[in-house]
């Protein structure tokens, strides 16, 4: 038997899409005692994962290397071409929200300058409002870019809020929902269309909001 | 800083073996579609950029740029819109078959490991409105493929109708129409169930399982047709499938055919049936095609009907060569080394033998340099009074 192979987001995502399996009765006990190994095969062979960095998990699905792959919405947004992308697992959710300190006016006239991590989400959402500002790329702590002076207001990944609310600021608009997506090779879909699917029926029971058909 | 020393992303230089394994096989499509009667057509690698342009189409892959009158040019990045333009402006007449080889480009992020310079091989069947054009194109390609050796290749029918039909049917705007089309390119389960409860109708169990719906005929078709009205009109679509897969199984026996009722195409011009081929060890789709009766209406000119498709040869050279496929290169086995007055009695026994070559080197411990290291079997010397045959042995 060939292995399914699986490409999952390492960290958090992993683990919560490692107990979605586990609800949907699929033995993922081989992958508890990780050590520092990055490839895991189940002992019935059934499957293989790769555990890698969410936005390699988009290019070693592209190539085939991993037939499937796990990973956020937001990630998927910002490297949109070579895959399907099937299914909403419904973990991991989040969203993409506009956020600044209290001062931040959004209809103000002057050109608005916008931090971000996700510039492909930040100018898209501007664009469509008829809205033209300037992205300034941020590689991390963007929440600190508006209390600065950096930019006028950020456009982040949020969660809980939290973290917004302890750097003094509060969400103005949000953008759309985030959530974990499974992505398909599109060759590999084809060939090994069995074993895919019958992996999607045994999630789609425990996914929340229920099956899709 | 100087770039004199690399080569731009996604771009590859092919040595020896390789470099030949393309020629070769470029050829080989070639002959295999001029032996079938089409007629070479051969266009500019350089067109105006709006010869390909159109709203749907992903243009940020073009590689663009300037005239001296600053008018947009690009590399072209697909064959069959200048066979359009041609059509539409030199007033050939069709029916016509015609086929094309040669480099597009593509201009892809950095670092995606994508090839921006590819080499594209195919056909294109103008003025033929009948299912045998269709047949035509997949039996074609079919000879081609076993030509070529290609393991376990695999061919995919789908139907640029259907999608049209369900925009048709649900009366949607421009705007529900690309997240239609990006749903169903995407086949993606959830996504499309949360669509048709925002646009519900009687197709809502067909649109829901589209992601489902491909394999094997005798098992798809049914159950799709089972999920649609019977008055809809895509049942006529899906029984325009079967009579195709009917026809193309009856004399291919041995080839893998099986349906995919959700390709959607990029391209607006796409009008009927519509093909993929895959095989082993290829991540992606090498061969698409299908019907595109709008092409030439593109370029202002009447619809004419056409059929047409495109091979990735590239990505057959990558495989051929994983596959050790490729033919060796024809080993030389003897050196002829002469003095510089004695050349032209050195080229006369060159010619007489298809395996010797001419030594161009000044002195005779060159030659066996040479002879040595490209594994030569002997080196024949002449010089004014003897012909002599030297051994290149495998050591020393």
């Amino acid at each position: 038997m060939i292995p399914l192979t699986i490409a999952l987001t390492k960290g958090r995502l992993e683990k919560q899409t490692l107990t979605l399996f586990e609800q949907a009765g699929i033995d993922v006990s081989f992958m508890q005692d990780k050590q520092r190994k990055l490839i895991f095969t189940s002992p019935d062979q059934r499957f293989k994962f790769l555990l890698v960095k969410a936005a390699d998990v988009t290019t070693y699905v592209r190539h085939g290397v991993a037939d499937l792959g796990i990973v956020g919405k937001d990630v998927l947004i910002e490297h949109p071409f070579g895959y399907y992308e099937m299914l909403d697992l419904k973990i991991g959710v989040c969203k993409f929200s506009v956020a600044s300190t209290k001062q931040y006016r959004p209809d103000d006239y002057k050109r608005k300058r916008i931090a971000t991590k996700y510039p492909t989400v930040a100018s898209e959402h501007f664009r469509k409002k008829g809205e033209d500002v300037e992205i300034i790329k941020i590689e991390g702590s963007v929440e600190i870019a508006p209390v600065l002076g950096l930019a006028d207001a950020i456009v982040d990944i949020v969660e809980t809020g939290t973290t917004l609310k302890e750097n003094g600021l509060e969400i103005f608009e949000d953008i759309c929902p985030i959530s974990a997506r499974v992505i398909v090779n599109k060759a590999m879909l084809k060939r090994k269309h069995q074993a895919i699917f019958q992996l999607f029926d045994e999630l789609e029971c425990v996914i929340e909001g229920g099956k899709t058909r | 800083m100087k770039w004199n020393r690399s080569l731009p992303s996604g771009t590859k230089d092919k040595l020896f073996r390789e470099a030949n394994g393309a020629y070769q096989l470029e050829k080989q499509v070639n002959d295999i579609v001029k032996k079938r009667g089409y007629q070479r057509i051969d266009t500019p690698v350089i067109e105006f950029e709006d010869v390909f342009y159109s709203e749907e189409k992903n243009e940020k892959e073009f590689y663009r740029f300037f005239d001296k009158q600053g008018r947009l040019l690009v590399l072209r990045p697909d064959m069959t819109m200048p066979i359009g333009r041609v059509i539409a402006t030199t007033g050939i007449q069709p029916p016509l078959k015609l086929a094309y080889s040669g480099k597009v480009f593509r201009s892809n992020d950095d670092m995606l490991g994508e090839q921006n310079e590819l080499t594209q091989a195919g056909i294109e069947l103008i003025g033929y409105s009948s299912l045998k054009a269709e047949i035509e194109c997949i039996t074609c390609a079919i000879e081609i493929l076993e030509a070529l050796k290609i393991p376990n290749f695999h061919f995919e029918l789908g139907h640029a109708q259907i999608f049209r039909l369900i925009v048709m049917k649900l009366g949607l705007d421009e705007a529900a129409k690309t997240e239609l089309q990006n749903h169903f390119s995407n086949k993606s389960l959830t996504d499309l169930k949360q669509f048709v409860e925002r646009y519900p109708s009687e197709l809502d169990a067909f649109i829901c399982a589209i992601p489902r719906l491909f394999g094997e005929a005798q098992e798809v078709l049914p159950i799709a047709k089972a999920l649609l009205p019977v008055e809809s009109t895509i049942i006529n679509v899906i029984d325009e499938i079967e009579t195709l897969m009917d026809i193309i199984n009856s004399y291919h026996q041995k080839i893998s055919l099986t349906v995919d009722l959700g390709l959607v195409t990029l391209m607006d011009y796409y009008t009927g049936v519509l093909f993929n081929g895959y095989a082993d060890l290829v991540p992606d789709i090498f061969l698409r095609g299908g019907r595109y009766d709008h092409l030439a209406e593109q370029f202002g000119h009447p619809v004419i009907p056409a059929v047409g498709l495109g091979i990735n040869l590239d990505t057959l050279v990558a495989l051929q060569y994983q596959l050790n496929n490729l033919a060796a290169l024809d080993q030389p086995t003897t050196l002829v080394h002469s003095s510089i007055t004695q050349l032209a009695q050195a080229e006369a026994l060159v010619k007489e033998h298809h395996d010797y070559q001419l030594s161009l080197f000044e002195t005779l411990a060159e030659a066996l340099d040479y002879g040595r290291k490209w594994q030569y079997q002997q080196i024949i010397e002449i010089t004014e009074d003897k012909i002599q045959v030297i051994k290149v042995g495998e050591r020393n």
